[in-house]
């Protein structure tokens, strides 16, 4: 039974079709097909998170929110779960707002100024890209889930197991893929409490309030869907499946540049760690950032 | 051979000192098909757990005693990734067994090993799809299916399995008769190739063809199992008299409560409702039977609001003129959804009672009710659990506790049934009877159990009958 509808508080997602979808593929919608490919390749996963680990830089940061955009442009377009991303947007901004206030510029400040009588905010340049590199990781990692996790393209958790059979990747992306059952959850939590009478629209305030009982079953339903996942995985033996080689690029330049790419990135990765916070380098950064892009370009065959 | 032998076990889950298990001694004899009945919270699924070698691996928890399952013991590491290979385990809940997005995924993956590339195992997905979920469209997304049919996408990976051990937890739940109809053949073609089969069930309501197949059946309770022992003993309900009813006026009156015209809804571009037209009185029953995907769910959303039909109209107190939900000051209405969980928002079950019972009549003090209620759904001693720890059975029953601690005066069930136990389901009757003629009780299922109980009945058409006649649900 195909389900959701056009309620009082439901969101319709309706299928739009582009209207260059008969004239061929714009650059636009073909660099969308290549990052949504390099998600299908099941590699972006991977190295997204170590990017998103282990790199303070901006610029990085700031390619990775870039290739993820795409994603959740691409998805919102034609899946659903846009109206959750919503619930997640402050998030990022209170974490830069936080990050200025609850970590002091060990340099020389720009401005300073004193919160009640203890508190002494200093906000410096690394202070300001301390908080800017949080906003960006939980951004990109914002973005990035939502892309994953309704692209409607295709199942990505499937590519996955049958490309890079691997622990990691399968336990971050079903963690990831539990989204959009929560999505729909959501919606059923909604109309359960809006007739038990908890969940009331009113002024800002008092919906605020209403939907923070929402917080709770969602959370606790997530574990434990996580939990009945992982027992799933096991019983129906997806681990044992034997990973079918990594497609591969039909260009031998493309081969050369992704292993060139692929090379430096593994060399790049601990001279960021190393420079971290004391060296903002955003030429390397900006480096890496088109260096993982060509990487995945050419793993993908040149987004065949 | 032993397919399954057990001697002493005992398990308990982390952090928690009461034994889910305790001396558990089970002998299965390969080939056969063993039925283990017991109430809620009794341990079966646990034990399923156990035999299937994901408990305490994956769950953590303590295990104790003999464990053979196929002739390996499933204790050492070595023994339970041979296991593993050789049993199918199906979990209680489908919406948790099934891991992938789409049907076609879930359709193909098993047979993506036997077939050795994707698209041969996606044919095969295709043919799966027509078997056990007619007219559904390939690319779906599995949350978009409705319980019954989410149970026949996981009973289809029994089909594709050559599993030696079926592990099936309570697989007739969700199940109509066409479904049911399709698992006995299956299960009847797995057992005379030689396959054993253990499945467990809170009650064998709806099993009448399974007892006669079956070579044991066995009833558990938290001493262990017991041959021949019966679960239908004892206190089965308190009466609804005892509720407060005396203190209840009748009000009988010809003007109907809720009426809908020529609704018409459609879904994902099909015509799931089409020109219903229905009326529902003050304590009426009202059963609204139909097929898996039949559109009962769709049906029950229509009338609260939270589908509003494109043509026709639906008028009803609680909702507004468009029919959309708005809620009602003088009409208590609750709602009993598909999965019990949407209904806590508390961390133990008497805080979320309390939740329940000051938005609804607050006919007696807060803790009278709770008394009344813990008791009538045998939830005593289980006030200050999660309601998320709850085994399924208690969940249902602890979730009919929420909605009825409210003196609801229009009921809304939607598959009431799930989970629940032998004496569960005679308490959930005799309540429904007593209300009958003081509360409007609308029940969306696919049994006959209260169908002696209704005053009205609606059946919803199949999906490929439905498809046939261009339209949904007429009524």
């Amino acid at each position: 039974m195909a389900r959701r509808s056009p309620g009082n508080t439901l969101r319709v997602h309706r299928c739009h079709t582009s209207p260059r979808a008969s004239g061929g593929p714009s650059k636009t919608s073909r660099w969308v097909k290549e990052i949504n490919d390099a998600v299908l390749s099941g590699l972006f996963l991977p190295f997204a998170v170590v990017l998103i680990l282990f790199t303070w830089n901006i610029t990085a940061l700031l390619f990775m929110c870039i290739a993820s955009l795409f994603l959740a442009v691409k998805t919102s377009r034609k899946g659903g779960g846009g109206g959750l991303l919503l619930y997640f947007i402050p998030l990022p901004i209170m974490v830069f707002v936080f990050g200025l206030l609850l970590y002091p510029s060990t340099s020389e400040p720009i401005i300073t100024f004193q919160v009640g009588d203890y508190m002494t905010v200093r906000i410096g340049p690394d202070s300001i890209h301390y908080s800017l590199s949080n906003m960006f990781k939980l951004l990109a990692i914002t973005l990035l889930i939502w892309g994953i996790t309704f692209n409607p393209n295709g199942d990505v958790l499937f590519f996955v197991l049958k490309r890079v059979s691997r622990r990691l990747p399968i336990m971050l992306l079903s963690s990831l893929y539990l989204l959009p059952r929560v999505s729909s959850d959501a919606e059923n939590i909604i109309e359960a409490q809006k007739v038990r009478g908890v969940l009331r629209e009113g002024s800002f305030i008092h919906t605020v309030k209403s939907r923070g009982w929402l917080i709770m079953p969602l959370l606790r339903d997530s574990f434990l869907r996580s939990e009945a996942l992982a027992d799933s995985i096991t019983a129906r033996g997806l681990f044992d499946l034997n990973p079918p080689p990594l497609p591969l690029s039909r260009s031998p330049i493309g081969l050369l540049l992704g292993a060139v790419a692929g090379f430096l990135m593994v060399l790049i990765i601990p001279v960021i760690l190393g420079v971290m916070l004391y060296a903002p380098t955003f030429i390397l950064g900006a480096v890496k950032g088109v260096l993982f892009l060509l990487y995945q370009y050419a793993l993908t065959g040149g987004g065949r | 051979m032993k397919a399954v032998m057990t001697r002493g076990l005992t398990f308990s889950y982390p952090m928690r000192s009461e034994k889910v298990i305790q001396g558990l001694n089970l002998s299965i004899d390969v080939g056969e098909l063993m039925f283990i009945v017991g109430d809620s919270g009794s341990g079966k699924s646990t034990l399923l757990k156990i035999l299937s070698g994901i408990a305490p691996f994956t769950t953590g928890g303590t295990l104790s005693g003999e464990v053979s399952v196929l002739g390996e013991d499933i204790k050492r590491e070595e023994g339970r990734g041979r296991v593993l290979k050789k049993v199918f385990y199906l979990n209680q809940e489908p919406e948790y067994y099934l891991i992938f997005s789409t049907v076609i995924c879930e359709a193909a993956t098993p047979y993506l090993e036997s077939c050795g590339s994707w698209s041969a195992a996606e044919r095969k997905g295709m043919e799966t799809i027509q078997k056990w979920l007619k007219g559904v469209e390939p690319h779906t997304k599995v949350s978009h299916l409705s319980g019954g049919e989410k149970q026949r996408m996981a009973l289809s990976h029994m089909e594709a399995s050559d599993a030696k051990l079926y592990l099936l937890d309570e697989p007739l739940t969700h199940l109509d008769d066409e479904g049911r109809r399709r698992f006995y053949l299956l299960l009847r073609k797995k057992l005379d190739e030689g396959a054993t089969v253990l499945i467990t069930t809170p009650s064998l309501f709806g099993y009448d063809k399974l007892k006669e197949m079956a070579n044991k059946i066995y009833f558990m309770n938290r001493k262990g199992v017991e041959k021949g022992a019966s679960v239908m003993g004892g206190r089965i309900a308190v009466k609804w008299e005892e509720l407060g009813r005396d203190r209840i006026r009748r009000e009988q009156s010809t003007k109907p409560l809720l009426t809908v015209k020529n609704a018409v809804v459609s879904l994902g571009g099909k015509r799931v409702i089409n020109g219903l037209n229905l009326t529902l009185g003050k304590g009426e029953v009202f059963v609204a039977r139909g097929e898996n995907g039949s559109g009962k769910t769709t049906l029950i959303r229509l009338l609260l609001g939270f589908v509003v039909p494109e043509e026709g109209k639906v008028s009803a107190p609680w909702l507004n003129e468009k029919g959309e939900w708005m809620g009602s000051q003088k009409i208590i209405v609750g709602y009993l959804p598909q999965n019990p969980m949407d209904i806590f928002t508390s961390e133990d079950l008497a805080s979320d009672l309390f939740l329940s019972w000051r938005t609804g009549k607050r006919r007696e003090r807060f803790k009278s009710a709770l008394k009344r209620f813990l008791t009538l759904f045998r939830l005593e001693g289980l006030e200050g659990e999660d309601p998320y720890e709850l085994s399924t059975g208690e969940r249902q029953r602890a979730a009919l506790a929420s909605v009825f601690i409210r003196y609801p005066d229009v009921v809304f069930l939607d598959e009431p049934t799930r989970g629940m136990d032998g004496r569960a389901l005679i308490t959930l009757t005799n309540l429904i009877s007593q209300m009958k003629g003081e509360s409007t009780i609308f029940i969306s299922t696919h049994t006959t159990l209260f169908e002696h109980l209704s005053d009205k009945t609606i059946t919803l058409p199949a999906v490929d009958e439905r498809e046939r006649e261009g339209g949904g649900v007429r009524g």
